[in-house]
C-alpha cells in the first residue's frame, strides 16, 4: 500500500513539474540592438538597408521568404503585437506582419535631426507608445561632437502615423527597457537613468545609477541586466524606488 | 634660357633619386579565414570579456555578444553570482538571436543556422548568403589590452579569425 502511495505521489509530482508551464520564463528578451528577431514562425533580420523574412517552421531548415527595402543606416528592430518597429539613425520604420508572415510597410517618420551620421538609435515599444534615444557616437569613426542627443516618445497607436508627443535632452543615450511604468535608459559614458512612465508620453526622471559605462540594458521580471563594454551588472528591481545591485561579472 | 633647363631637368632627376624611408615596426597583423569556412564555428572553454555587444536572455542564460568574435554564455539561475560557463566562437560575428535550440548569428556577411541543443559542443547546420555587407559592420581591431600599430582589417579579405604580433611596414592604423 506504502509503494503504491509514494508512487502515486512521486508519479503527481512529476507530472505538475512537467506540466509547468514555463513558456514565458523561456522566452527569448532580445537587447535595444537587435537586428535579429523571432516572430512565430519567422525569423526577421535587418542589415544596414533590408528586411529579410525567413520561414522557420521547420526547426533548423529555415527558408529565405522574402527580401524588401527598408531605409538606410538600419540600426534595430522590435516586435509588439504583429508590429514591426525598425529604428535608423534618421526615422523610424513600422511594418505590420501580414498572414503570410511578410511585413508590409506601414509607415516611416523622419527624425529630422541637423545631422544624420553616426548615431546608434534604438526603438522600444509598450502599448501604443514607442520610445526611442537619438545619440551620436563619439568613438570609432565619429570624432565630431554632435549636439542632438535625445529621449523621444511617439504615439503609434495608428502605426501609419506616429506623433511625435515628447522630446527630452539626455546624455548620450544608448540601449533602453521597460518594466512595467518605469523606463530604463543607459546613459554610454555613466550609468542609466530611470523614468516613471505611468503617464506614457511625459516620461518622469526619478532615479538613477551611475559611475560605469552602459551601452544595453534589459528587464525581464525582476531582474535588470545592464551591458558595458567589459562587464555585466545585475540589479533587482521588484522595487523600482529601491533598486539594488546583485552582481557584476567582468571575467 | 638653357641654363634654366638644365637646371630644371637636374631638380627632376634628382628628386627621382631620393627614396621615401619605409617605417619598420612589430605590430599586430590579422589572420583571415574565408567567409565560407565554418570549421572555427565551436564551443569553447569560458573566457574574459572584451568588446561586448548585443545581450540575448532565454531563462536561466544570458547571452552576451563579442564583437568579432563570438558569444560568451553564462548560467544566470543565481543573478547574484552569475557563472560564465562557455563562449561560443564565431569569427566575424555581431548579430544573434535564439529560438529554442537553434542559434541565428551572422559572421559578417552571411547568416548561419546553429544548433546549440549542448552549449558544450554547437552544430553548424547551414546558412544564407550574402545577407550582410561586410564593410557596413565595425572595422575588426586587435585586442583591447593591445597598444601600437596595426594593419587594418580589409573585409574583403575574409573575417578576421586571430592576430599575430610580427614586423609590419608602413602600419595603416594605431591602437590606443
Amino acid at each position: 500500500m506504502k509503494r503504491i502511495i509514494y508512487f502515486s505521489l512521486i508519479s503527481l509530482f512529476l507530472w505538475s513539474c512537467t506540466s509547468e508551464s514555463a513558456d514565458s520564463f523561456n522566452s527569448t528578451i532580445t537587447g535595444s540592438y537587435a537586428t535579429l528577431l523571432t516572430v512565430g514562425d519567422f525569423l526577421y533580420a535587418i542589415n544596414d538597408s533590408e528586411l529579410t523574412t525567413f520561414d522557420i517552421s521547420t526547426t533548423e531548415d529555415p527558408m529565405k521568404v522574402s527580401i524588401q527595402d527598408v531605409g538606410f543606416d538600419v540600426e534595430n528592430i522590435f516586435h509588439q503585437n504583429g508590429v514591426l518597429f525598425i529604428g535608423s539613425s534618421s526615422a523610424l520604420h513600422i511594418f505590420e506582419i501580414r498572414e503570410d508572415g511578410i511585413p508590409k510597410r506601414v509607415s516611416q517618420t523622419d527624425y529630422e535631426l541637423l545631422e544624420v551620421w553616426c548615431s546608434n538609435d534604438p526603438v522600444i515599444v509598450k502599448g501604443d507608445y514607442a520610445y526611442v534615444t537619438l545619440s551620436t557616437t563619439r568613438i570609432n569613426e565619429c570624432n565630431r561632437f554632435q549636439n542632438q542627443n535625445e529621449l523621444r516618445v511617439y504615439d503609434v497607436s495608428d502605426p501609419s502615423n506616429p506623433k511625435l508627443e515628447f522630446t527630452e535632452f539626455v546624455e548620450f543615450p544608448k540601449g533602453l527597457t521597460i518594466r512595467d511604468n518605469t523606463l530604463f535608459v543607459c546613459l554610454e559614458q555613466s550609468g542609466f537613468v530611470m523614468y516613471d512612465i505611468s503617464v506614457p508620453n511625459a516620461p518622469e526622471f526619478f532615479n538613477s545609477e551611475l559611475g560605469f559605462p552602459a551601452y544595453d540594458i534589459i528587464a525581464k521580471d525582476d531582474l535588470l541586466m545592464v551591458v558595458s563594454p567589459e562587464e555585466l551588472r545585475q540589479y533587482d528591481i521588484s522595487d523600482v524606488n529601491d533598486i539594488i545591485y546583485l552582481s557584476s561579472i567582468d571575467l | 634660357m638653357q641654363f634654366i633647363i638644365i637646371v630644371f631637368v637636374s631638380i627632376i632627376l634628382f628628386s627621382s633619386c631620393v627614396e621615401r624611408v619605409d617605417i619598420e615596426t612589430m605590430g599586430m597583423v590579422p589572420v583571415y579565414a574565408s567567409v565560407d569556412d565554418f570549421s572555427f564555428i565551436k564551443s569553447e572553454e569560458p573566457r574574459s570579456f572584451d568588446n561586448l555587444g548585443n545581450i540575448v536572455n532565454v531563462g536561466d542564460y544570458i547571452f552576451i555578444g563579442e564583437r568579432n568574435k563570438g558569444i560568451h554564455v553564462l548560467d544566470n539561475s543565481i543573478p547574484s553570482s552569475p557563472v560564465n560557463i562557455a563562449f561560443w566562437s564565431i569569427p566575424g560575428n555581431n548579430e544573434f538571436t535564439i529560438e529554442g535550440n537553434v542559434l541565428y548569428a551572422d559572421n559578417s556577411v552571411h547568416l548561419l543556422v546553429i544548433d546549440i541543443s549542448d552549449f558544450g559542443d554547437i552544430q553548424y547546420i547551414k546558412h544564407f548568403d550574402n545577407i550582410y555587407n561586410p564593410e557596413e559592420s565595425n572595422p575588426v581591431r586587435p585586442p583591447s589590452e593591445y597598444i601600437g600599430p596595426f594593419v587594418c582589417s580589409d573585409s574583403q579579405k575574409g573575417i578576421v579569425v586571430d592576430w599575430n604580433m610580427q614586423l609590419i611596414i608602413n602600419p595603416n592604423c594605431e591602437a590606443y
